[in-house]
């Protein structure tokens, strides 16, 4: 019994002389030895419980206040040390501040966009439903479903709770004088139930208000209310003017919801940031249920049940679907369903270009802080004397160590002060960049919890920057103040490190940067300097006729302008992803129908929007009436191989007797993406469409406003969207301009911060040189053999970085691949360019230092030593 | 000197050394048992307060050579004397108390 309670007092005092260790290495070493004296004292003749208790809070309180004392003191003495040396400090301060300034504004985004949840209750158990069909060969599978299989869906589904069906679109909010273009969603009653929406004032849609018939209501966003209508509660029961139908207020839906947003839906556009109106659906029994010719569709997004999964739903509704087939005519059936999760439509396209900007900006901190590593290498060779001295007088290896660390976290938290003001303002300029079809991209911001990451991030950079530089200053040779060989290899490695980091980064920039290139030097078939716009109409023209005569005397009326060149109108307009698809039959290629883009153009459009005619002849006003047909080069050269496609023959599937004969071969346009190759396309004369091309002499503004007061004069309640197509080649580049941009910038500021090392690293190098050179120069070596032995160390450097950061680049810009435009993620131009580049900034950093090892005065050099 | 006033926890190590030597567990006890076990100096405080005092130049620390320590005295131990500059600073002190206590009883608190 003795001896296990000895044995039980022996590990109370071990357990005490290890939690000894949370004091200050200084202090433990020096009154350790006696604390435990005292414990073992006290534990031999006090309640055990008692002093434990007593133990601990003395301990927490007295380790802290020792720990704080030794802090003031460091910082005192760091503050001191950095004022006598402002030009280091105010560089170490610029570089921190670059590298988290960069890597916490991405952050942000990637935050914003990404980590944030989704405004709609637990996004991840929504699903996008989808209907491809077998007979729709060359389309995207994300094809709306049919509105009559939807109701069957709902009445059978076992793992889906909810659906909701929606169609986006446009409505013109008339208030007054005062027309605004509305993003509008028709919705069935079960859509604010399924994404989960409440209303903040007045309720959501009813099955009542989604019958036909039924008094005409609205849901508002709170956006709208608030812009609109001064966020007046009155709002609710009062009447607006959409298009020209009165509809009645019953709500508003609560928080930032503006379902669908922008980029929400894959292959439509929303012209707007987001949508602001709901209007019910209202489908009648006859869409419900008629299946046959072109049966109604409509967008599903669809709440899985708890515990189901998108791809159990997706196996169900096919079960389901394809019983619904043999409800088709037997040339369509073959429908089947696609369950694709919300969440993955809406980031899945960002998220690479997200997730590859940080690990770009991780990159430049990364190098940001092997410099900062670097600098204060540099300045601990340069402390030798005084750590030295210090250690002479008996401070400890721990003790030194702590002192730099705290220098090094010092100037990482003041560098990450000014890093987090630079965040704030790139920020700004991301969002200012918005490429749009990002979620909530705008708003990404520097909050509370972007701090606490830039926090952990600056102590990160101060703890990683400061290591070597402690350790190396404190090993025992520094210590005696010999000459430092250690650091120096040190920094070597590190200025390696950094070279092959910016490498890296910028054969990436450099391959986007060539694919942009590449992408403007595209000829995209059509002249940019063309004005288009597209004009939709609505109830107040219900028959095909009305159109007719509305569209004919706008078309009339804008030939008339002087001038004016060349107006011509069609059934699409470029890169506006309206694209028309149908099934024809080329003679002399099969009997097997092929989908191809069907383009209806007025005689002048060709001309009006700048697309060449390589062979044969265009359409003239006379072959409105006839079947002549235009072809673009695709068409041409896939359906007529080696032979002339001029007076080949073709018909449209659903016109039996009728073919048409080809008349003329155009250039290809790239009408979907300026990086997607043009589709075998037929263009077809029409005497109107609703899109319009003008080519005028007039300046854009003033060309515009005429268009606009023509379609106001017509009918005041028609809005035109009117832009060149320079400006729809730039919305379609906005994605890649932005990450071209961005990723450009950042391996700028790569490359500076590596060749600033460098050229700091070079002009030490030959400052601790200085004795060695004056040797040499005193036995009579000609300046111009320093001057290369400097330059031949720097050079040498940079060819270990850039084989180094070649390799590693050659694995990396693979990732790139997805992006480039008409080049390989090896293309060995971009390469070679960037390896010279490199190499030639690398010389030039060099040079300087190299240039002053030779203006050593040996006799001095020799006296210093 | 101190650039602050003594706490009162470094007044009660001063005391205890006023009349002889002792090391930390000595110091320790002897404060216990003069206030009656109310303030008992843990073994972080009391050196941190010890570290203090010696750079202040209050105390110093002596070594016991083996012929002066009685049979049950741990030769190892660190040993701490009151300095001169110590004692004049716990006189200050016990001065100013003193003072202190001549006002209250002047305003009637005793």
């Amino acid at each position: 019994m003795g001896l296990s309670k000895s044995a039980w007092s022996q590990s109370q005092a071990k357990l005490f002389r290890a939690l000894l260790y949370c004091y200050p290495a200084e202090f433990r070493h020096e009154y350790g030895v006696e604390m435990e004296h005292v414990f073992r004292s006290r534990l031999a003749h006090e309640p055990h419980w008692r002093l434990w208790l007593e133990t601990c809070g003395d301990l927490t309180l007295s380790a802290l206040n020792q720990h704080l004392s030794i802090l003031a003191s460091d910082l005192k003495h760091e503050l001191r040390a950095l004022r006598a040396v402002p030009g280091f400090t105010l560089i170490v301060l610029l570089v921190t501040a670059l590298g988290i300034g960069a890597a916490v504004s991405v952050f942000s985004l990637v935050d914003a966009v990404l980590l944030r949840s989704l405004p709609y209750a637990h996004p991840e158990n929504l699903v996008y439903l989808y209907a491809p069909n077998s007979h729709y060969t060359g389309l995207p599978s994300e094809i709306p479903p049919n509105v009559p299989d939807v109701y069957h869906w709902q009445s059978l589904s076992r793992t889906i709770s909810s659906f909701a069906m929606f169609m986006p679109g446009n409505s013109r909010l008339v208030q007054g004088d005062s027309v605004t273009p509305i993003a509008t969603a028709a919705v069935s009653a079960d859509f604010f139930k399924t994404l989960d929406v409440k209303p903040i004032l007045g309720r959501t849609l009813n099955a009542n208000d989604d019958q036909p018939g039924h008094e005409l209501v609205a849901i508002i966003s709170r956006e709208l209310w608030v812009s609109h209508f001064n966020g007046r509660p009155s709002i609710l029961g009062g009447k607006i003017q959409l298009n020209r139908k009165m509809y009645t207020v019953v709500g508003v839906a609560a928080g930032d919801f503006g379902f669908p947003f922008d980029g929400d839906l894959p292959y439509l556009g929303i012209s707007s940031r987001q949508t602001d109106l709901w209007i019910p659906l209202a489908y009648s029994f006859q869409q419900k249920t008629d299946r046959n010719g072109h049966p109604e569709a409509a967008e599903v997004v669809a709440r899985l049940k708890p515990g189901a999964t998108s791809s159990a739903a997706q196996s169900e509704l096919n079960t389901i679907e394809s019983h619904l087939n043999s409800l088709y005519a037997p040339e369509m059936q073959g429908w089947r369903v696609l369950a694709r999760p919300l969440v993955e439509t809406i980031l899945g396209p960002v998220r690479q270009m997200l997730w590859t900007l940080l690990g770009v900006v991780g990159l430049v901190l990364l190098i940001a802080i092997s410099n900062i590593a670097g600098l204060l290498l540099a300045r601990t060779t340069s402390r030798a004397h005084e750590l030295g001295i210090r250690t002479a007088l008996g401070a400890e290896r721990a003790r030194i160590i702590r002192q730099l660390l705290t220098e090094s976290l010092l100037l990482s938290c003041a560098g990450g002060a000014f890093g987090i003001a630079l965040a704030y303002a790139l920020v700004r300029l991301f969002i200012s960049l918005n490429p749009g079809g990002i979620p909530r991209f705008e708003q990404a911001s520097v909050d509370i919890r972007i701090l606490g990451v830039a926090v952990a991030l600056s102590i990160a950079t101060g703890l990683a920057a400061g290591l070597l530089p402690a350790r190396a200053a404190s090993s025992p040779r520094v210590a005696a103040g010999r000459r430092v060989t250690a650091t120096h290899r040190g920094r070597f490695a590190l200025i390696v490190f950094e070279i092959a980091l910016s490498i890296v980064l910028l054969s990436g920039a450099g391959l986007l940067i060539r694919s942009y290139l590449n992408l403007q030097s595209v000829n995209p078939g059509f002249s940019p300097s063309v004005l288009t716009f597209q004009i939709s109409l609505d109830e107040h023209y219900p028959t095909p006729q009305s159109h007719d005569i509305f569209y004919q005397s706008l078309l009339a009326k804008l030939q008339a302008v002087p001038g004016f060149k060349f107006v011509g109108a069609s059934t699409e307009i470029p890169l506006t992803n309206d694209l028309g698809f149908a099934e024809c039959e080329v003679e002399g290629y099969g009997q097997t129908p092929q989908l191809v883009q069907v383009v209806g153009a007025t005689p002048e459009y060709r001309q009006a929007i700048g697309t060449p005619l390589l062979r044969g002849r265009d359409f003239t006003p006379t072959d409105g009436k006839t079947e002549n047909v235009l072809i673009n080069k695709k068409f041409s050269d896939s359906y007529f191989p080696g032979r002339d496609a001029i007076g080949g023959r073709i018909r449209l599937a659903g016109t039996p007797a009728r073919w048409g004969t080809v008349i003329g071969v155009l250039a290809d346009v790239r009408d979907q993406d300026i990086a997607a190759e043009a589709k075998p396309t037929l263009v077809a004369p029409v005497e109107d469409g609703d899109s319009f091309a003008v080519r005028a002499d007039l300046p854009v503004a003033q060309a515009a406003s005429q268009i606009r007061s023509l379609v106001r004069s017509l009918d005041p309640a028609l809005i035109t969207d009117i832009k060149t197509m320079r400006e729809r080649i730039a919305a379609t580049n906005a994605r890649r301009t932005f990450q071209t941009s961005i990723l450009g910038g950042f391996a700028l500021v790569a490359v500076i911060l590596a060749l600033v090392g460098l050229y700091g690293l070079m002009s030490f190098t030959v400052k601790q040189r200085t004795t060695e050179i004056g040797i040499r120069l005193a036995i009579g070596a000609p300046r111009s053999r320093i001057f290369t032995l400097i330059l031949w160390q720097g050079v040498r450097l940079t060819a270990y970085g850039l084989l180094i950061g070649l390799a590693a680049a050659l694995l990396l810009t693979r990732l790139l691949s997805g992006w480039l435009f008409q080049l390989k993620a090896t293309d060995p131009l971009t390469f070679a360019f960037v390896l010279l580049a490199i190499l030639g900034v690398a010389c030039a950093a060099c040079l300087v230092p190299a240039w002053s090892a030779t203006r050593i005065d040996a006799v001095q050099a020799l006296r210093r030593e | 000197m101190p650039d602050s006033p003594l706490t009162s926890q470094a007044f009660h190590v001063l005391i205890a050394l006023a009349v002889r030597d002792q090391h930390g567990y000595g110091i320790m006890q002897d404060v216990a048992a003069r206030t009656q076990g109310k303030i008992r100096l843990g073994a972080g405080t009391l050196y941190g307060l010890i570290k203090r005092l010696l750079e202040d130049g209050l105390i110093v620390e002596v070594r016991k050579t083996k012929r002066s320590l009685k049979s049950e005295e741990d030769d190892r131990r660190r040993y701490y004397r009151l300095t001169s500059q110590g004692r004049r600073a716990a006189q200050a002190e016990v001065s100013r108390l003193n003072e202190l206590l001549q006002q209250a009883r002047a305003h009637g608190f005793v």
